[in-house]
């Protein structure tokens, strides 16, 4: 096994950033290679993780821990357990196939894929971060490529989208800051240690607030909350993300999407919930509702829009509600299906996401409707059969057709809310009825029908495209008949955190 | 070993549509040819797994671990193979065959060339159904529930012969399938809560104490609305739309799935407090379907038309506690369907044939007792007479809402027959034996399954004795005597002593093999059916009550049907029901959406999120008009702050 396997999984993307960095200057073929290069031994070596990954056990596995900051006690501390270890290979999965997305991309080679490497270490470090102070690090690092990837190579609203972004994002982050300085100073003894914090306790402060008192827990909690639903992105915090997936470039558009807003339900758990378990008890039914509302409401939206990317876009703010609602909920049913939703989710929207991208390429344009309320597209199932049949099963994963993507995981978040919260169970469920609305309303405007002018020279995937595509169609067909290995590797993990949820409970 | 008929099955339907998939456009022929090979294979394990099962082995059920979450939360696929079911799979299983064939002689002859998508989805429908078919809980049977569901929306999107019938009939589709599953998805999840169970069995057992009724509720609600029942009634509207090779074998799929709720769920169902006064619902959609199919010119759409009466009896048998009725009906109804659609798709209107295979099928649903559905009928009505719920005349009311459709249906079959297949001119003579002979070896194969099944255990149910006057009058008439009947006995172990089977030996014995030889021989050209027509009209007059093409009392009855009813049906059809429906789902839908896009662009990006970004803005400007670098003015306002301070926690008091 290798040594400090973790760091190198983390960190290797950021050497390749460096690479491509100091490689000179030409056509920009060679930062394309390097860049696959680097991305495909990342996810080399995060298989070579998951295949010596002792599922049985519930601690933290392959633990790194150096002493970065002594006086504040920062430490330089990764790990993998339950929770993390099925995104570690998923976020290296994807963008590596993200680069083979980029692949035609004519300039700018050099920032551009610089850029993208340094995403995937900020991304990597996130997941494998077991120090608040380094998630902390980690979640920042993540926003500035972003930024200038959506600024530099985005589409004609960039700036707007890439301020708004910044924004959003810097918002959510003050309020972790606080959250977390907060946290360090009421922990008994200081530490930013998320293994340490997660057995150790909290002073009793408590603070008067309209006649109320409230443990400092209690705020610390929804400050944290608050921050990472910035990132999720839970209504109302999230009218960046449609915005941002409008103008990002669609490599990085299936990387947000796909990856980069399940940090923030996973840290919710990693940090909410393994240490304010109590406060976590306390809130947990606005989470669940702030699940219906993401579901519905993302719903309404795709319903009403002309713009492909958009709609897609908010069918993510509805898909990650099932996220919420799952995680609202402290059984082990729904919360697996929560953790698992968070996984397929990642697949079938990456999926989306690039034949989105394909579409625009191809079409220059992504209006399933004109401005005269004609058809953008149409009848795109004789001009490109395997881009059709492509999008079907992504498709067909968002809507949680049995033996694909979603189905599990949204059969399970499904199965353990109803009994705990009957309403929001069935508002869910009208959530499957307009995630099959939209979807398929799209869909029908623009494979199926006549053959508008826009779609006469639209040609089919490319052997390239493919290559990058039928991985997540696997996936999505994975997922959906079989998730059993993916719930072996968290559930041991996944029942430790709610069994200490529900102690808290009684 | 047991579980071997249906693995192959399922295995070679799923490698059939790999097969299609992959496929290029010159490999078509051969796609096609495998196709059908391997669909005859998946016909020889489901005779395979009915010999067994009618043989030595009394039901196989089987499960695989699908995800275990704790030791107590353990998911399963459970599927079992009973009488029951293997029945329908070996009809599932003919028609998916009869589908493959005409697909291959449609490639072969260049008249039909089915798209890739199209290809795909046949065997697809065929595993979702057969999903259904031998499911053992909820999540085998949701598994076929779905991909029916989703698999039918791609199948009438890429092959319905006209581009803008398809976004019409799509879009039917997907009200019909979507509004009914969250229903259905409801009761699911209900039976899970209140049961703590996903497993048909053990939801049977813990119904039987006293449980809550609703989740079994939701789950046949939402059963019955997606099968064309009132409400969603005008949905059937898109089958016109949709007719292709894929949609017989959709027509079975969501009659097997009504079907198969009531068999997996019946003691439970027959449980539920109150669930029978749902029977209304069908009673009505029958007679609503009846009305609507009168003055229907479309043959494809009265084909919708029957398939929403068929699940409607269906379900009225199985809502008044008659399960043998309604997979009876389930059974003969979809075999008299299919029969009819295939009839429909393989012919056209010209062609001589077609007259004589959708008669069979038409007569077939007509409910001569020669029939299946004849038969199936008998049982329905014995149920219906029997079950007296807790109000007692709500039975009675049903039955005669059940004759007045089947009165209704029988006068719109019996029109169509003659008229369309009787009257009409055709054009073209020969004879496509490659499309007959397959169907009539279809037709004659399910009919044996339908009515001649009783010596093997019941395959489409059983009426007690006492039923009928008339079954009791078979029995003394027809029961051999003495010894003879001893003998008989020993050997079958039913001849004898029911007389059902006696009733069901004497149609076939007696009217389906002379009616089927002299029919044969009517048809055989033209001048005899010339002569058959004459024949018939000589017969009608001498009568003077049954309709003939002249028949005063023909257009007395018809014309008030066609001009009052069918008028006034269509009209409630297309400016009421359609309207309401859409004043009901549509208009509020895109009013709520314009609401929200409004809130969405205009209260909450527009004016909250911009505003405190202004707001930001507008402080900072200030705070920067503050900065001017004057020592006296920094001095004057902390002097300012400080009088606050000391006001707020000196004077005031903190």
């Amino acid at each position: 096994m290798i040594p400090n396997i973790l760091s190198a999984i983390v960190f290797l993307p950021l050497l390749g950033a460096a690479l491509v960095l100091v490689i000179a200057r030409d056509d920009g073929r060679i930062h394309r290679y390097v860049a696959l290069m680097i991305s495909f031994v990342t996810f080399v070596l995060s298989c070579l993780l998951v295949a010596n990954f002792n599922h049985s056990t519930v601690g933290v596995q392959f633990a790194e821990n150096y002493e970065w900051i002594t006086s504040l006690k920062i430490s330089y501390s990764l790990g993998v357990d339950g929770l993390n270890i099925v995104f570690i290979p998923l976020t290296a999965l994807l963008f590596m196939l993200c680069v083979l997305a980029s692949w035609d991309r004519a300039a700018g080679l050099k920032g551009y894929f610089s850029l993208f490497l340094i995403l995937e270490t900020a991304v990597l470090g996130t997941f494998a971060a077991q120090d608040l102070f380094l998630l902390f690090a980690f979640w920042e690092a993540a926003l500035l490529p972003i930024y200038f990837m959506i600024g530099v190579w985005g589409n004609k609203n960039r700036e707007y989208a890439a301020t708004k972004f910044f924004l959003y994002q810097l918002a959510g982050s003050a309020l972790l800051l606080l959250g977390m300085l907060v946290i360090y100073y009421i922990a008994e003894p200081h530490s930013f240690s998320l293994i340490d914090l997660a057995g150790g306790k909290f002073t009793s402060a408590r603070i008067d607030i309209g006649g109320r008192s409230l443990g400092v827990e209690h705020l610390v909690f929804i400050l944290m909350l608050a921050g990472f639903a910035v990132r999720l992105p839970v209504v109302p915090l999230h009218s960046w993300f449609p915005h941002v997936q409008a103008e990002a470039p669609p490599a990085l558009a299936a990387v947000l999407a796909a990856i980069f807003i399940k940090t923030g339900a996973y840290a919710i758990v990693r940090v909410n919930y393994a240490l304010f378990p109590e406060a976590a008890n306390w809130f947990a039914p606005v989470i669940a509702i702030c699940g219906a509302v993401n579901i519905i409401y993302g719903g309404i939206c795709a319903l009403g829009q002309k713009d492909i990317r958009r709609l897609v876009a908010y069918s993510c703010v509805s898909h990650m509600g099932f996220v919420l609602l799952g995680l609202g909920i402290f059984s082990s049913t729904a919360f697996h299906g929560a953790f698992l939703q968070m996984g397929s989710h990642a697949v079938y929207t990456g999926l989306l996401f690039f034949l989105v991208g394909i579409l625009g390429a191809r079409s220059g344009h992504h209006d399933i409707l004109n401005a005269d309320g004609s058809v953008g597209f149409g009848g795109l199932v004789s001009k490109a059969p395997l881009l059709t049949g492509f999008f079907t099963v992504a498709v067909f994963s968002t809507l949680g057709v049995p033996g694909l993507g979603a189905f599990p995981s949204e059969s399970l978040v499904f199965l353990g809310a109803f009994p705990f919260h009957r309403f929001l169970t069935v508002i869910g469920l009208g959530g499957m009825f307009l995630t099959a609305g939209y979807l398929l309303w799209m869909y029908r405007r623009v494979f199926l029908g006549r053959v508008s002018e826009n779609s006469a020279q639209i040609t089919d995937v490319t052997l390239r495209e493919q290559l990058y595509l039928v991985p997540l169609v696997l996936l999505c067909v994975f997922a959906g008949t079989y998730p059993t290995p993916l719930i072996n590797l968290a559930s041991p993990t996944i029942n430790q955190v709610l069994s200490s949820l529900n102690k808290e409970a009684k | 070993m047991e579980r071997l008929p249906l693995f192959i099955s399922l295995g070679s339907l799923l490698i059939w549509a790999l097969v299609a998939l992959f496929m290029n456009k010159n490999l078509r022929m051969a796609a096609r040819g495998i196709g059908l090979g391997l669909a005859l294979v998946q016909l020889g394990s489901a005779i395979w797994a009915a010999a067994r099962i009618f043989g030595d082995t009394p039901g196989v059920q089987y499960s695989v671990v699908w995800f275990a979450l704790t030791a107590k939360d353990v998911f399963e696929i459970k599927f079992v193979v009973d009488a029951a079911g293997v029945v329908f799979w070996v009809a599932l299983s003919l028609f998916t065959a009869v589908t493959a064939y005409f697909s291959l002689l449609g490639q072969i002859k260049g008249t039909r060339t089915q798209h890739r998508g199209e290809a795909v989805t046949v065997p697809l429908l065929t595993i979702g159904a057969l999903c259904a078919l031998t499911s053992a809980n909820f999540i085998s049977y949701y598994f076929g529930w779905a991909l029916i569901a989703s698999l039918g929306f791609l199948a009438i999107s890429f092959s319905a012969p006209n581009r803008d019938d398809r976004a019409s009939a799509s879009f039917r589709y997907l009200i019909l399938n979507i509004l009914p599953e969250v229903l259905f998805l409801a009761g699911i999840l209900g039976c899970y809560a209140v049961f703590e169970t996903l497993s048909f069995n053990e939801i049977n057992e813990k119904a039987l104490a006293d449980a809550p009724a609703w989740p079994i509720m939701c789950l046949v609600a939402g059963t019955m609305l997606r099968s064309l029942q009132i409400p969603l009634m005008q949905c059937a509207r898109y089958l016109a739309s949709a007719k292709s090779a894929a949609t017989p074998v959709f027509f079975l799929g969501n009659a097997i799935l009504s079907a198969t709720l009531f068999a997996k769920l019946f003691p439970a169902i027959c449980a539920t407090e109150d669930i029978q006064y749902f029977a209304i619902i069908p009673a009505l959609t029958a007679i609503a379907a009846a009305v609507m199919a009168l003055p229907e010119q479309e043959p494809a759409q009265l084909v919708g038309w029957l398939v929403s009466y068929v699940c409607a009896s269906v379900f009225l048998s199985g809502l008044v506690g008659s399960y043998d009725a309604a997979q009876a009906l389930a059974l003969t109804g979809s075999i008299g369907v299919f029969l009819l659609a295939s009839a429909l798709t393989e012919f056209s209107q010209e062609d001589r044939p077609q007259r004589w295979l959708a008669g069979v099928a038409l007569l077939m649903m007509t409910g001569l007792p020669i029939t299946g559905w004849g038969w199936a009928r008998y049982l329905e009505y014995a149920g219906l007479i029997h079950n007296e719920g807790q109000l007692p005349s709500f039975h009675w009311i049903l039955l005669g809402l059940k004759l007045l459709a089947d009165l209704l249906m029988g006068i719109v079959l019996w029109g169509v027959v003659r008229e369309r297949w009787m009257v009409r001119e055709t054009t073209s003579k020969k004879v496509k034996w490659e499309i007959i002979v397959p169907l009539t070896i279809l037709a004659l194969s399910c009919l044996s399954i339908a009515v001649g099944g009783r010596p093997f255990g019941g395959l489409v149910g059983r009426a007690t004795v006492d039923a009928f006057p008339g079954l009791v009058w078979f029995e003394k008439f027809l029961t051999p005597p003495g010894g003879a009947a001893k003998t008989l006995s020993s050997g079958m172990d039913l001849l004898g002593t029911d007389a059902d089977f006696f009733a069901r030996l004497l149609m076939v014995g007696v009217l389906v093999v002379p009616a089927m030889l002299a029919g044969l021989w009517i048809f055989r050209d033209r001048k005899s059916l010339e002569d058959f027509r004459a024949f018939c009209a000589r017969v009608v007059r001498r009568l003077g009550q049954v309709p003939d093409q002249d028949s005063k009392l023909w257009s007395w009855v018809m014309r008030p049907l066609n001009a009052t009813l069918g008028s006034a049906a269509a009209f409630f059809d297309s400016r009421i029901l359609d309207r309401l429906m859409a004043d009901i789902w549509v208009t509020p839908a895109r009013f709520v959406r314009k609401v929200f896009l409004v809130f969405e662009n205009k209260v909450l990006d527009q004016q909250l999120i911009d505003g405190l970004a202004e707001a930001v803005a507008s402080i900072g400007k200030s705070l920067r008009l503050v900065q001017n670098g004057q020592v006296q003015f920094y001095f004057a306002l902390g002097l300012i702050l400080m009088g606050a301070v000391v006001i707020k926690f000196v004077v005031v008091g903190g």
